[in-house]
């Protein structure tokens, strides 16, 4: 019984990386698990945001590191509260029927590369960026050999990661 | 202590098919019968209607 997908499913499905079914179990864990991290996040930046108001003064350099500190918090605190959470839960876990396995796998294939040039992009953006900021010559440096050494061993190494984590939340049965 | 496993094995269907049948997650499917997930009224009665049963005979506890 396949219905249509609303692109607030495909949202919810996209981020949180799940590949399969999103029925109501899936959707209440997710929506726990995400009101958790935003509730942890909201508390973390107002404290954060307060006592940094008071120590920060005219202080660059202490608000770069700042800046740095939310940013690590949100990908290693909340982000990896909420891959935890939904490990545990087994929510990523995919059933796949001996018949469609190989078509699946394609798909993730197909979809892992898409999502390598996208990522692979935005890395050299603000790669980019901040050489543009040090002072570097944009154009040049953007086809350098250095430039892309990086951006294709970025792509090699992020694709790779990607395509084998996707797979291994397969799941494979007879029909 | 709801009855779904016991009607499953009963007509001898598969978590996944009948996961499949009512278009949910293998996954729901095992924390429905082990109890760690009360379902919606209207998935109640997409479980009831795949294993030929009803409400009373599957959840009402005696």
């Amino acid at each position: 019984m396949k219905t249509k997908e609303s692109f607030s499913t495909k949202s919810i499905k996209y981020f949180y990386g799940i590949d399969g079914e999103l029925d109501e179990y899936r959707r209440s864990e997710l929506n726990r698990i995400g009101n958790n991290a935003y509730m942890i996040l909201f508390y973390y930046l107002l404290i954060s945001t307060i006592v940094a108001e008071f120590v920060v003064g005219n202080s660059f350099r202490f608000l770069q590191n700042y800046l740095m500190l939310n940013l690590l918090f949100l990908i290693f605190g909340s982000g990896m509260y909420t891959v935890v959470a939904i490990h545990r839960l087994k929510l990523h876990i995919t059933d796949v029927s001996a018949m469609n396995y190989k078509s699946v796998r394609r798909m993730i294939l197909k979809r892992d590369i898409r999502r390598t040039v996208l990522v692979t992009i935005i890395y050299c953006i603000f790669f980019a960026m901040s050489m543009a900021r040090e002072g570097a010559n944009l154009a040049s440096f953007v086809f350098s050999p250095a430039m892309l050494i990086a951006a294709g061993s970025f792509a090699a190494i992020f694709g790779f990661i990607s395509l084998v984590i996707d797979y291994s939340h397969l799941r494979r049965y007879k029909d | 202590m709801n009855r779904v496993k016991e009607y499953r094995t009963e007509l001898k269907i598969s978590q996944i098919k009948l996961a499949s049948e009512i278009g949910v997650a293998r996954q729901t499917i095992n924390m429905i019968e082990n109890d760690k997930y009360n379902p919606s009224l209207d998935l109640c009665i997409k479980l009831a209607k795949a294993l030929g049963t009803d409400l009373n005979q599957l959840f009402w506890e005696e």
